[in-house]
């Protein structure tokens, strides 16, 4: 009995828990996402997030990070997607990617339809989507909703 | 830095046209992006210069990177909110190509490419320009490649002229057809310069976009390596164009590789005009021997030309209400035994390519094509002048194939050359296609 009433009152703090995460990440209007903990190779860091176009997740789009490239005035001015060596994340059914051990700096997240690529921009602006990666750090996108987006519908 | 590549890129925001109230422009859609692929074609590490500028001629940005031994990378440009159309030059110290993709938004899943330009010309044809015809419009970039001031003139076929107008070193300028008074659906145009100039043209409806690039220089007898008809909704429209003085009688000859029949077309077109060939050859019969209605892949070439006039000519496959591409038609003089096809594809998350290699020699060679990190080679065995080849991909080499293919004819004096395109049957405009590089 004792153990089963132990039982009942862990179950109700991880309700409790759970329920509290959800109330947060609904006050911040971004959604509670499950990530593995993942320990970062030395001088490395990680992109996480999750892709959705309008409530839907979009899933089993490829994505890279293009390292951005700068000017002579040392503004960031190309996000260069090196298919070959670029990092690459394919999203899962809930839209979610993830990019482990990245060198430090500036990239642009870009979706990849194959025989076209798109540099993409926040889903609020014309601003291109830049991250900066930092040594130890994991970076939440959080949810990337758009309306739209030029990838090719599942068959 | 020897070696410079001159592409012109369309980013057109909502945002730029609401801040350009003078020049009102009606484009199929409210969106344009672009990005461009740069591919080193040496064996040595290439360091390129890459440089934007916008249509008053300022060099907005200016950066440099590296690419690896026949490696190569695709360029975002990273611009403000308000927009960006205008133009960009590469510079490098080894051999490269470059591919534009541009994308109109609305759909999102129109999208076109041309092939960047290694020099310009000051007198460019542009074989196929549209208004209002059948809900096709074209809009056209002209690109100073020059040290000084340009001022361009257009001439259209159809008797409208625009100019002059002065673009500066490094700029462009855009020419949109829906916006002017011309007195017919389908014409063509010769933009004349005192500086070398490029163009890039876009001919879109509201769900189907093409793209190609202006020709600064004809032939009496170009050659077109992939023609579709009736294939499975597939046509081909090939747009001629007279950039001679003289009226002349051109004849195009068809050969089938894979499907239909030979025959031949015969069309007269005046001096400065163009006249679409295929298109309704294959679908009536008219001016030709052809099957109305009958399938074929194959190839053209023109075989006779009465006048000996230069001839520029432009080719659209298209399924209609699905997707569309344009290529630019082949001097065989300028050909070589190697081609390069950079992107080859098998089953790549449903993409697939499929080229045509023709043997635009005088004389019938076999010709092999192998594939980067396969085994998997093709032999087209004995391919006679005018001849070409049909592969396919799709299930042939490895599931999730992506790589190249190089082709070489069996002898150092023949010329070939290779379309290629690249395909999925998901809906939307899922066709692209390139030129191969002759090497």
């Amino acid at each position: 009995m004792r153990i089963r009433n132990n039982y009942y009152f862990i179950f109700g703090v991880l309700i409790l828990f759970v329920a509290n995460l959800f109330i947060v990440s609904c006050q911040n209007h971004t959604e509670f996402v499950l990530t593995p903990t993942i320990t970062l190779t030395s001088g490395k860091g990680a992109v996480i997030g999750v892709l959705k176009i309008g409530m839907q997740p979009a899933k089993n789009v490829r994505l890279y990070l293009a390292k951005t490239i700068k000017d002579n005035t040392g503004q960031d001015t190309f996000a260069a997607l090196d298919r070959i060596n670029s990092p690459t994340s394919l999203t899962d059914e809930q839209g979610r990617f993830e990019f482990y051990n990245i060198s430090p700096g500036k990239y642009g997240l870009v979706i990849d339809v194959i025989k076209d690529s798109y540099l993409l921009l926040k889903p609020d602006s014309n601003e291109a989507l830049l991250i900066d990666v930092s040594s130890g750090n994991q970076i939440d996108l959080g949810t990337l909703i758009y309306d739209s987006l030029p990838i090719i519908p599942q068959q | 830095m020897k070696k410079r590549l001159i592409i012109t890129i369309f980013i057109l925001c909502s945002f730029l046209l609401a801040n350009q109230p003078i020049q009102t422009l009606a484009y199929a859609f409210s969106n344009y992006t672009s990005g461009f692929q740069v591919q080193n074609l040496s064996s040595s590490t290439a360091n390129i210069v890459i440089s934007y500028y916008d249509q008053a001629g300022n060099v907005v940005s200016t950066a440099s990177d590296t690419l690896n031994a026949s490696g190569s990378k695709t360029y975002f440009p990273i611009h403000p909110a308000s927009g960006f159309n205008g133009s960009v030059v590469i510079s490098s110290d080894q051999e490269i190509a470059s591919v534009v993709n541009v994308l109109g938004s609305g759909s999102h899943n129109a999208g076109a490419s041309y092939v960047g330009s290694k020099s310009g010309g000051t007198n460019v044809s542009i074989p196929l320009l549209m208004k209002g015809n059948s809900g096709y419009n074209t809009w056209f970039n002209v690109q100073n490649t020059g040290s000084s001031n340009a001022t361009v003139n257009v001439s259209y076929s159809d008797g409208a002229s625009v100019g002059p107008i002065t673009i500066l070193p490094g700029a462009s300028h855009t020419f949109d057809q829906s916006t002017e008074t011309h007195s017919s659906s389908v014409f063509s145009a010769i933009v004349t310069s005192d500086q070398p100039v490029v163009v890039a043209v876009i001919e879109e409806n509201s769900a189907t976009m093409f793209a190609y690039g202006g020709v600064s220089s004809g032939t009496t007898n170009p050659v077109m390596p992939l023609i579709n008809a009736n294939n499975s909704g597939y046509i081909t429209g090939i747009q001629i164009q007279n950039t001679g003085g003289s009226s002349t009688d051109v004849t195009v000859s068809y050969t089938p590789s894979t499907a239909g029949t030979a025959c031949t077309e015969t069309q007269t077109i005046p001096a400065g005009q163009s006249k679409t060939f295929a298109l309704y050859a294959f679908a009536n019969g008219t001016n030709s021997d052809c099957i109305a209605g009958a399938k074929f892949i194959g190839s053209a070439q023109v075989t006779a030309n009465s006048t000996n006039q230069n001839l520029v000519a432009i080719v659209n496959q298209l399924k209609a209400g699905v997707n569309g591409e344009a290529y630019g038609a082949f001097d065989p003089a300028t050909a070589s035994n190697t081609v390069v096809l950079p992107l080859i594809m098998d089953r790549n998350s449903g993409w697939f390519t499929g080229f045509n290699v023709m043997n635009v020699g005088s004389a019938a060679t076999s010709i092999t094509c192998t594939f980067s990190g396969s085994s998997y080679t093709i032999n087209t065995g004995s391919l006679n002048p005018g001849a070409a080849y049909n592969a396919i991909q799709q299930n042939q080499i490895a599931n999730g194939y992506v790589g190249s293919a190089t082709c070489t004819a069996a002898n150092a004096g023949d010329k070939i050359v290779a379309v290629v395109n690249e395909l999925n049957p998901a809906t939307g405009d899922n066709l692209l296609v390139y030129e191969g590089i002759s090497k």
